[in-house]
């Protein structure tokens, strides 16, 4: 089955640049370049594709794309913008298919039904360009490999399909740097070798590719016929997200495993709110000196991001199963994972809006400083290497 | 002791008194059903602690002559006659070993009962007379119906757990909430004249009350005071504990302009609904609405597939999406018997207030889910 289906990847053209001058209509048709600061030794992001024809790439240092191009706008990269517009982009995919595996912002691979990938790829082509008014190149085929070269060829804002049976006019006349695994060394290896074009490779029995480049040999002989097994590897969907931590000695302190639970807790509520999800149910870890473990859960009736109602939780949970210490480990765990929040009547009352605000003032501290700009008071008679 | 009784009439009972029955209780005894003969009266009684219920039979006149009696029934005699291969039983009750006898037909049971003289006293009485108030059977439970599937049956919160009844002039009005949502009913009867009072009844006892509640138009009494209520309908009297807790004032919840109100056909809403509920998952069992262009549009996306229905809709006011939970939606269009509804919306964050067009003085508010996408 798996063989049969239809394989697209789907790639958004210049994307950080498209963006930009989508966005700023006076760029349009000028040498854009997204990416750091030239006085900081910034690199290029994306440049449009008039700076491409300067010679410019990205990854470039920007003080030598702009000795290339010095008419060229730079544009300081705005990661906000291009991770919403990306998910904008996904979302166009989903409906088209629930076999996705996201490679990049800008790059995916879909899976569709055998027959239907050429004809889907075109839908998704138009809706992206009416809706989002964005240039997106597909490349078409039964395997990862004859898509990610298709869609190559089919740069950019295009749909460009080759099966295997075009194997021999369309692949093998391309030179082998094309094939993945085909770095500056392999190529140079091989190009000693007189091999220069993927039929050249092709041309090369399997075991003569083993002994000059190892397992990549044999991987780039299956390459050089148009196969490729690799199949779609669809995002997992997060089931739970957890924290937990071993003692650097047991601890038999009541109190000092609740500072500790509290900022295990602090923890999971920070990555949850960074997942923009809700949790239903509260898991406690605990092992014992003698290596029992045990997890004790809790669902409540509306699920939670905030690390006090993941606190309080935990705490309920420890008060009511923590036996005889000492204990050894401690964990705190979320899962029955929501991706919204019920609101309640109470959702709207000035303190609820501001332990909201302080939440969101601490996520900002704990994302631009770490994790140990903010804490509870607590937390001063932990340990350091307790958490 | 020897009574011969209709195997139904007692099955049914029991099956009343049932209700006030401890699910586990550490005090045996209160497992136990209270059985007592005086006269021709043999009268039933259950208790939890929380509620109690009392119900009573009248024996025919011939039984005039028998001692008076009191003895403590398992719980097993309601399945034993529920089985029972006959219509009329034979009881045999020994005073001594508090055993019980059932025969009837080619069955005999013989049961367990228990000693009277531990079960904690059954007082049977309320004060509070100036809260007193009688009201049909079937409109009571209507009006309770509507109401209680909106307390919490999450006992973190206790004040959630109960439906908060507030007297004032001729009005009573009803009020549960589990914070997501709150349903609020006024009853206005010409000839009640109430002081200000306020008492919060546990919804718990209140649910088996309307299991044991008929849809007559017999009347009932009900008796709010001290730190119980009480409801007589003749045949059964029921009395629960109330909550101590303090049930917030939520008028100030209740906007009072709408952003949006729209007009909508209660079939077809509860057909789509109950659809979108088919794929919607999660504690969140969410749907997205939009209202917009005289339409509501119902879709679900989830990790089993998506769906989407349109439904012709008066639209009065802005265009508005939202999400909400399809259960919150679906409690109450199971209870209405309206053929039509308006819901008032205030904003994608705001609540939703559904009105049967049909019932004055009833609002059914649902907050919405917020979407962290």
């Amino acid at each position: 089955m798996k063989q049969l289906q239809d394989i697209l990847l789907c790639d958004l053209d210049a994307f950080y640049a498209s963006v930009e001058q989508r966005d700023n209509p006076s760029l349009k048709g000028k040498p854009v370049l997204v990416g750091g600061r030239p006085e900081d030794r910034g690199v290029v992001s994306t440049c449009s594709y008039e700076a491409r024809r300067y010679g410019i790439h990205s990854a470039m240092p920007m003080k030598r794309a702009l000795s290339l191009c010095p008419d060229a706008i730079i544009i300081h990269q705005d990661m906000d913008k291009y991770v919403s517009v990306s998910k904008q982009v996904g979302a166009i995919f989903s409906q088209h298919t629930p076999c996705i595996e996201p490679v990049s912002i800008d790059e995916a691979y879909l899976g569709l039904p055998s027959g239907t990938g050429l004809s889907t790829a075109n839908i998704i082509q138009a809706e992206v360009s009416r809706q989002l008014s964005l240039p997106l190149s597909i490349g078409v085929s039964k395997n990862k490999l004859l898509a990610k070269i298709a869609c190559e060829l089919a740069k950019p804002n295009r749909v460009l399909a080759i099966w295997p049976e075009d194997v021999t006019s369309r692949l093998w006349p391309l030179p082998v740097k094309v094939l993945p695994g085909v770095g500056p060394a392999t190529r140079e290896i091989l190009n000693r070798q007189g091999i220069k074009t993927v039929k050249d490779l092709a041309a090369v029995t399997e075991d003569a590719l083993d002994r000059l480049l190892g397992k990549t040999g044999r991987t780039l002989h299956q390459y050089a016929r148009g196969i490729d097994h690799r199949s779609i590897e669809k995002r997992q969907e997060l089931k739970s997200i957890s924290e937990e931590t071993t003692f650097s000695e047991d601890i038999t302190e009541h109190q000092y495993m609740l500072s500790i639970l509290q900022q295990l807790s602090a923890g999971v509520g920070y990555r949850l709110r960074g997942e923009k999800l809700t949790a239903a149910t509260i898991t406690l870890k605990l092992r014992f000196e003698d290596f029992r473990t045990i997890s004790r859960s809790k669902t409540l009736p509306a699920t939670t991001d905030s690390d006090t109602v993941i606190y309080e939780n935990a705490r309920e949970l420890f008060n009511k199963h923590c036996q005889q210490p000492p204990w050894r480990l401690a964990g705190v765990q979320v899962s029955n994972l929501e991706k919204g929040e019920q609101l309640s009547l109470f959702s709207f009352d000035s303190n609820a809006q501001r332990n909201r605000h302080l939440l969101e003032t601490g996520d900002q501290l704990r994302k631009k400083y770490g994790n140990k700009v903010l804490f509870k008071g607590s937390l001063l008679t932990v340990k350091e290497k307790d958490l | 002791m020897q009574l011969s009784i209709s195997v139904s009439d007692f099955y049914r009972s029991l099956e009343i008194v049932e209700k006030a029955l401890p699910t586990r209780s550490t005090i045996s005894f209160l497992n136990n059903i209270y059985l007592e003969l005086s006269g021709t009266q043999l009268s039933f009684y259950a208790t939890n602690l929380e509620m109690e219920i009392k119900t009573a039979l009248t024996l025919a006149p011939d039984h005039e002559k028998m001692d008076s009696f009191a003895i403590l029934l398992p719980q097993k005699i309601i399945e034993v006659l529920r089985y029972f291969p006959t219509n009329d039983a034979f009881l045999v009750f020994d005073p001594q070993s508090y055993r019980i006898t059932v025969s009837g037909g080619s069955a005999e049971f013989s049961l367990f009962g228990a000693d009277p003289h531990d079960y904690p006293e059954r007082k049977i009485d309320s004060d509070g007379e100036d809260l007193k108030f009688q009201i049909k059977q079937a409109e009571l439970k209507k009006y309770l119906k509507m109401v209680l599937f909106s307390a919490s049956t999450d006992e973190t919160r206790p004040a959630f757990n109960g439906i908060l009844f507030e007297f004032k002039g001729n009005k009573i009005t009803l009020t549960a909430s589990d914070t997501y949502r709150l349903a609020v009913k006024e009853i206005i009867k010409e000839e009640w004249n109430f002081k200000e009072a306020k008492c919060l009844v546990p919804a718990r006892s209140l649910r088996e009350f309307l299991k044991i509640l008929g849809d007559d138009e017999q009347m009932i009494t009900v008796v709010p005071g001290g730190n119980k209520i009480s409801f007589d309908t003749g045949l059964v009297y029921l009395s629960a504990r109330l909550l101590q807790e303090k049930f917030p004032d939520v008028s100030s919840i209740i906007p009072q302009a709408f952003q949006s109100r729209i007009k909508i056909d209660k079939k077809l809403l509860e057909d789509t609904i109950s659809r979108a509920a088919l794929l919607a998952e999660g504690k969140n069992q969410a749907v997205q609405l939009a209202f917009q262009d005289n339409a509501l549009i119902a879709r679900v996306t989830s990790q089993q597939g998506k769906m989407e229905e349109k439904l012709p809709a008066q639209i009065d006011g802005e265009n508005l999406e939202l999400f909400v939970n399809t259960k919150f939606v679906l409690d109450l269009l199971k209870v209405t018997e309206d053929l039509s509804m308006s819901i008032d919306l205030h904003g994608h964050e705001g609540p939703l207030i559904f009105m049967p067009s049909g019932e004055k003085g009833y609002l059914y508010l649902v907050l919405p889910i917020k979407k962290v996408n």
